[in-house]
């Protein structure tokens, strides 16, 4: 499975992968909100966290090509929104401000999801007394998103293999349906699944 | 619509934070409450629907293509408290699993995506509904409630960007606008499409069912616009009272008098939400607005009657 | 006493069409009793009973009774404590993030004591073979391995009666071999609903034809399934390793 790559790095063993996953979190929640306040100007702070994330990865046994990779990625919306900042007065140094803070934040971000197992941060909700509910729905979804996905390649695939529709119009239609397969499927699933739950006792 | 981290100063961060919890917990509590248990995994089999949803290609012109954003597709089929929850929850995985937002601007992105994009939609679904109340009717909401939210959506972003003093309102909005307009007509068309797909083959999924929609949703809806309204006042009003300035601020650079019968510069006859041969680009702003609405609701109508005609015969 | 008793059961929709007719059938302790039928013939309704899912209501019609019990609507609790359900589709029922949750799942909701559910599940998994597991995440895993989580889970509610729906019908052969394997050993009262005629032949004593919602036979395995123009006239057909044999060798 393609997607597998969420998952591959977030179950390695290392020294890093074996800290408490609220430790984590809460670290990478500091670094980002003070990466977000300090001005700036304040150049050796970002050169510090820059370099202890790069310790991180490397003491968490994390390729450093598929960080980059991640990173590379996901930059168009910063140079997008970055041009738009250049049109003002301070324009390029507000261009660097965002370079830098953002980079900065999604890299302690891939960091984070590539050494927390998803099961680690939904215990870690759980104990922040976050409401039952939405702790269920998203470990329901997590569960389940893969296999959505899966289901929408193949039908995508069994799709295309049938017609020969070039307009757009009859492609829109086609993938339109998909959608609304999926949703159907997945009411029918759910039914399935609540049904599983109530026989093994939930109340 | 996602907006990373770096992108908002700390202020804009906690309002937005606050005006999403608030929402979050409204739609939590009202779930708690009037959700039956066992639609409970439907709601998370939801959440990962519209992610799956969201990586459906819409091929547009040359390799590109657009996607759906489903906020208002689920709120229609689901509600808007389950369509704040499943957005909110698909807007928590993406940023904290793929970096896809955000974790500062989560408040952000769950308002703009969230709040507006499904709660926000759902009151105009509502609202279009209330008028038109046949069959068609349906799909012309989907479609205006599609679009109004996923524009009021990015005006409300490129407000959020501007409070923070990263990027100014007068190239914000306008970059923001244009474009979402252009995209929300895809949300618009795609959730209809998708709508009239299921309709047309599980019509039980898509009843409205009178009980379903009791009491306590028009009260739901005004907390939702509360907050919303609550959003627009901070991050839209200071930035379009001083609007009209900038405008003619940009006017008097070009050499274009706002007083006298005005020559257009550009192809578009309505660029820069001015009109030859109207003196105030106020009025101006407000009638060009007022005719790309117009604009949107006959294209609406048109594709809702498609899609109606359409589900009659396929049914 | 029977493990498993159903006298007289009759079930309909919804919508209101009848599902299940007059169903009697009985399981003694330790005992595997299979049943067939063709698609539509209300197997996995009926097991859906054995277990108190169905009905959804009071609109009970016909007893089921467990270890001497009948199902009513204040026993239901305990009653899914004591028939463990096995559904067909492993990913419709393995609904946890991670394998350890999945299995702990049951015992939790049925208030086994905290300190004990880790050695359980540890106990159970070590049970199907997946020892080292817990941590594993379901999408990552087969399908064989997948159905082993769900018993493990099921195992770990220590039931008296385990009842199981279609368990092969999406594995690859292996899978199946290993499931098989795994059912054969439990010493709990097995009810088995398959296709998979040779799986049924295998493991199971006794067996139930249904069709139409009615039990229309019934007797040791190999009465049943070697009875060729009974298994045809029901949808079904002779099991291949028995199409050479005579039916009382």
């Amino acid at each position: 499975m393609r997607h597998e790559y969420i998952d591959r790095y977030a179950r390695l063993d290392s020294p890093v992968h074996r800290l408490p996953p609220g430790l984590k979190l809460a670290i990478a929640l500091a670094l980002v909100i003070s990466t977000v306040m300090v001005p700036i100007s304040a150049i050796p702070y970002f050169a510090a966290c820059a370099l202890l994330l790069l310790i991180v990865i490397f003491l968490a046994h994390l390729p450093f090509r598929f960080v980059a990779l991640r990173l590379l990625t996901l930059e168009p919306l910063a140079g997008g929104v970055g041009i738009l900042a250049l049109m003002q007065h301070d324009g390029l140094l507000m261009l660097i401000r965002i370079l830098v803070k953002s980079n900065l934040c999604l890299l302690t971000m891939i960091v984070l999801s590539n050494t927390t197992p998803f099961d680690g941060i939904l215990g870690v909700l759980r104990s922040l007394r976050v409401p039952q509910l939405l702790v269920t729905v998203l470990a329901l979804m997590y569960r389940y998103v893969f296999l959505l996905i899966d289901q929408s390649e193949r039908m995508t695939r069994a799709r295309k293999s049938r017609t020969f529709a070039p307009r757009r119009g009859g492609r829109w239609k086609t993938a339109a349906g998909i959608v609304g397969q999926l949703f159907i499927r997945s009411t029918e699933r759910a039914e399935r699944i609540y049904a599983a739950m109530s026989a093994r006792g939930w109340r | 619509m996602h907006i990373p981290d770096g992108f908002l100063d700390l202020k804009t961060a906690v309002a937005t934070g606050v005006l999403s919890a608030a929402a979050v917990g409204i739609s939590l509590r009202r779930l708690n409450g009037s959700l039956p248990r066992k639609k409970v995994p439907l709601m998370g089999l939801a959440g990962a629907f519209v992610f799956a949803a969201q990586m459906v290609n819409f091929p547009v012109a040359g390799g590109t293509s657009g996607h759906l954003m489903g906020g208002v597709l689920v709120a229609v089929l689901l509600g808007p408290a389950a369509g704040v929850v499943v957005i909110t929850s698909v807007l928590i995985v993406q940023c904290l699993l793929f970096a896809d937002g955000g974790i500062v601007a989560l408040g952000a992105n769950v308002f703009n995506m969230g709040v507006i994009g499904s709660a926000g939609g759902y009151a105009i679904y509502r609202g279009v509904r209330l008028v038109f109340r046949n069959e068609r009717g349906r799909y012309l909401a989907v479609v205006l409630a599609a679009w109004g939210s996923t524009v009021l959506a990015a005006v409300c972003c490129a407000g959020e960007l501007a409070w923070s003093g990263t990027v100014p309102w007068t190239s914000a909005f306008p970059a923001m606008t244009n474009v979402h307009m252009l995209i929300a007509i895809g949300e618009a068309v795609i959730s209809s499409l998708a709508y009239s797909a299921i309709a047309a083959a599980r019509p039980d999924l898509v009843a409205e069912n009178p009980r379903s929609a009791p009491v306590h949703e028009g009260r739901d809806l005004l907390l939702y616009g509360a907050l919303i309204t609550a959003g627009v006042v901070l991050f839209i009003s200071p930035f379009a009272s001083r609007w009209p300035d900038g405008l003619e601020a940009v006017a008097a650079k070009l050499g274009f008098e706002s007083t006298a019968i005005a020559r257009p510069l550009v192809t578009s006859p309505l660029d820069g939400y001015t009109i030859p041969g109207l003196g105030s680009p106020v009025a101006a702003t407000v009638i060009a607005g007022l005719a790309g609405t117009c604009i949107v609701f006959a294209g609406g109508f048109l594709l809702a009657r498609l899609l109606a005609g359409r589900s009659r015969h396929e049914a | 006493m029977n493990t498993l008793e159903v006298r007289d059961l009759s079930y309909s929709y919804p919508d209101g069409k009848p599902a299940l007719r007059g169903v009697s059938m009985h399981a003694a302790g330790g005992e595997c009793v299979g049943i067939v039928g063709p698609n539509g013939a209300g197997k996995s309704t009926l097991l859906l009973h054995l277990n108190g899912i169905l009905p959804e209501d009071d609109s009970r019609q016909g007893e089921v009774v467990i270890c001497g019990e009948r199902i009513t609507n204040s026993n239901l609790h305990e009653v899914h404590r004591m028939v463990g359900l096995l559904f067909q589709d492993p990913d419709d029922q393995l609904f946890c993030p991670t394998v350890s949750e999945d299995v702990a799942f049951g015992p939790a909701q049925f208030g086994f004591p905290a300190a004990e559910i880790d050695r359980i599940v540890r106990e159970s998994l070590r049970q199907v073979g997946l020892e080292g597991f817990e941590r594993r995440s379901p999408h990552h895993l087969s399908g064989g391995e997948k159905q082993r989580v769900c018993l493990a889970g099921i195992l770990a509610c220590n039931p008296s009666i385990l009842v199981l729906d279609e368990p092969t019908s999406d594995l690859d052969p292996r899978g199946r071999r290993e499931l098989a394997r795994l059912i054969r050993g439990l010493p709990a009262t097995r009810v088995i609903a398959s296709h998979d005629l040779e799986l049924v032949l295998d493991l199971c004593s006794r067996v139930y034809l249904l069709d139409g919602g009615e039990v229309v036979a019934s007797g040791t395995a190999a009465e049943i399934l070697s009875d060729e123009e009974l298994m045809v006239a029901h949808g079904l057909e002779k099991p291949h390793s028995l199409q050479h044999r005579h039916p009382h060798t």
